[in-house]
């Protein structure tokens, strides 16, 4: 025990004094995690920005903007709270990109909609051809089609539902105005849900996907330091000292694996920090974990023994350093790509899913995604972290053959 | 024991070594004794085996054939019983570069064995004996090439092995640090350590060696006490000359 515990303080000092190692084992993920973060947030949690110039100030420009407000990622504000009275001024804000959209909702619309209910009650209807109300639609010009016309869908749709709702009051109290204009609830609602196995109970964020997954491909990404450490202890003839030394072999090996293990948990608990505080300062959402830590840990410690296996693979096969430095990286971004590291699994093209189940990393994020978005508890991450070791396995046994085959 | 009382610290007989797949023996019945105290040098040039017979003896690799006892243990059947009584020091500075002299000192010295309080003591008198005492709390790659190659040494010694395996450690000094190397090999011989001491500096190998054996392409050209073999039938001016006449090269 004395003897793994110093080996595994020599290579805690070594990693320690290796600033180059350092910065590979903790900034890159950090930057990496921050960046990429900070670039998809929009891309998956996209945000719409509306201003409403409610001219109205009656029933229907309140619903209108309810509607709005409640509705997932847009983000509705009222005309008057920023400063913006006119129909010109709301238009130059989405010209300016402050907004993706503007409504701009006539005066006395709520009158006219009830003037036409209560005809239409008598019987007495016409169209009201030109003297109809217009709710005028401003778009940014950088904004889609596709979602100019769902968000031109979106109104039309509340639009109908109000006028029926008002008809369908005035027919039935066609003396007086009803005091609430508001629809009731609907009857019927639409549930929205991925046709994937994913089995999402919500989809990810951006710093619910990117948090572990550039946490994992740190982790992973500490083959190339134990590669290289392992192929400079066999190139200075360090290897062959300890190999004469009265101690089994395998104190040397797991006293390597133990400080690596312990150095990604840190690594992992360090890009967690920076998900939990330092993102809400660059305005992104705070990184919860919001299933068992206990699970968190089990995968974390499972992915680090097949990232060091791995590493001491790579360190046994690589001829040199420089081969261990241009093999190890690779290897890891090929399996980060396909592993949904740089691009989310459910993302991917059908052929390219069934591809990504053979990368480790994609067994360690589902892990993640398991314990963030499916409400799993610790045994149900248990068989990913079962495949993570049996890969570590594997590496070793591959390290093994080699290290007692070549010459 | 031999036959004048001497305990030998090493006995070599007829130890072979094919590599799998090699075409030829790259070591041939190599016989030798290597008495307690002794500085034996092992000579020759690239390629003449001296390697593949240190890690033969050092129990890095298993012969093809032959024996090897050291300190009356059997070395191939027995290797985790002859590790503590030897110590292998490469060519190569075969140290953890990024820790200070005082922390591979300390653990290598744990590795073999050795307690808190006996550690603490080793090396404190290596430090001593190396004069390295201001140099131990730097780290490796800071120190220069002739403090590197001392403490590759000194990290060797810790547990006063019976038998050290000494790998060309004079490679690349000045002529100052060499000499002061060399006298501190001399002073291990002198404490009771047996040295098996391999160079390409014949100079060197006749001012320490007391025995010596010259060897190419893996067979023995000659063996023998060093004046000896210099002074023999041919009345060679120096090792040198014995060992260019000797390898014909």
């Amino acid at each position: 025990m004395g003897l793994l515990a110093a080996t595994l303080k020599k290579e805690l000092l070594l990693l320690i004094r290796d600033r180059v190692g350092l910065v590979l084992l903790f900034v890159m993920p950090a930057v990496l995690v921050t960046i990429v973060c900070l670039v998809q947030e929009k891309v998956l949690n996209p945000t719409t920005h509306v201003l409403v110039l409610d001219n109205d100030k009656n029933e229907i420009g309140k619903i209108i903007f309810k509607g709005l407000k409640d509705a997932d990622n847009i983000i509705a504000v009222k005309g008057k709270d920023v400063g913006c009275n006119t129909e010109a001024g709301a238009k130059a804000l989405v010209n300016q990109g402050q907004y993706q959209f503007s409504i701009i909702i006539p005066e006395g619309s709520t009158d006219f909609a009830f003037d036409q209910a209560r005809l239409f009650a008598l019987g007495q209807a016409d169209s009201p051809g030109t003297n109809g109300k217009r709710i005028t639609v401003y778009f940014d010009p950088s904004v889609q089609g596709g979602f100019r016309a769902a968000v031109l869908s979106a109104v039309s749709k509340v639009l109908l539902c109000l006028e029926y709702e008002i008809k369908l009051r005035q027919a039935v109290f066609p003396t007086g105005r009803p005091q609430d204009a508001s629809p009731p609830a609907p009857w019927f609602d639409i549930k929205e849900a991925w046709a994937t196995e994913f089995g999402f109970i919500k989809m990810p964020t951006s710093v619910q996907q990117n948090v572990p997954a550039w946490a994992l491909f740190g982790i992973f990404f500490i083959c190339v330091p134990l590669a290289g450490s392992m192929i400079q202890e066999r190139e200075n003839k360090t290897l062959d000292r300890l190999k004469t030394m009265p101690v089994p072999g395998f104190i040397f090996i797991f006293g390597k694996i133990a400080a690596y293990v312990c150095v990604c948990l840190i690594q992992f608990f360090f890009v967690f920090l920076i998900g939990k505080f330092i993102f809400p300062l660059l305005g992104l959402p705070a990184f919860v974990v919001g299933g068992p830590w206990i699970a968190v840990f089990i995968i974390i410690a499972a992915c680090a023994v097949a990232a060091a296996n791995y590493g001491m693979m790579l360190g046994q096969l690589a001829g040199s350093y420089e081969q261990a430095l241009v093999i190890g990286p690779t290897t890891i971004v090929i399996a980060a790509a396909l592993g949904g590291i740089i691009v989310p699994v459910y993302l991917m093209p059908s052929p390219m899913q069934l591809i990504s189940n053979l990368s480790p990393l994609a067994w360690a994020l589902d892990a993640f995604y398991d314990i963030l978005l499916r409400g799993k508890q610790v045994k149900d991450v248990l068989p990913e972290a079962g495949y993570l070791i049996l890969f570590g396995i594997a590496a070793a046994g591959i390290s093994h053959i080699s290290f007692k085959y070549k010459k | 024991m031999s036959a004048d009382g001497s305990q030998s610290v090493l006995e070599v007989s007829g130890l072979g070594k094919r590599y799998p797949g090699g075409q030829k023996d790259v070591l041939a019945d190599l016989t030798l004794k290597v008495e307690k105290g002794e500085i034996f040098g092992l000579l020759g040039p690239n390629g003449a085996g001296k390697t593949t017979t240190i890690s033969i003896l050092s129990t890095l690799i298993k012969p093809t054939r032959g024996s090897v006892r050291i300190c009356g243990v059997d070395a191939l059947k027995h290797p985790f019983k002859v590790r503590p009584l030897i110590s292998l020091i490469p060519q190569e500075i075969a140290l953890f570069p990024k820790l200070t002299g005082r922390e591979n000192m300390r653990y290598f010295g744990m590795l073999f064995g050795l307690k808190k309080i006996e550690l603490d003591l080793k090396i404190s008198e290596t430090l001593a004996l190396f004069d390295l005492d201001e140099f131990a709390d730097q780290l490796i790659t800071k120190c220069s090439g002739g403090i590197q190659r001392r403490f590759n040494i000194a990290c060797g010694i810790l547990h006063n092995p019976a038998l050290i395996f000494l790998d060309e450690p004079t490679v690349g000094m000045d002529v100052h640090s060499r000499n002061a190397l060399l006298d501190r090999v001399q002073q291990l011989s002198l404490k009771g350590s047996t040295l098996i001491y391999t160079t390409h500096y014949m100079e060197e190998a006749e001012k320490i060696c007391s025995r010596v054996l010259i060897m190419d392409k893996g067979i023995c050209l000659a063996q023998g006490a060093t004046d000896d073999l210099i002074s023999g039938n041919d009345k060679y001016r120096n090792l040198n000359e014995l060992f260019l006449k000797t390898t014909g090269k």
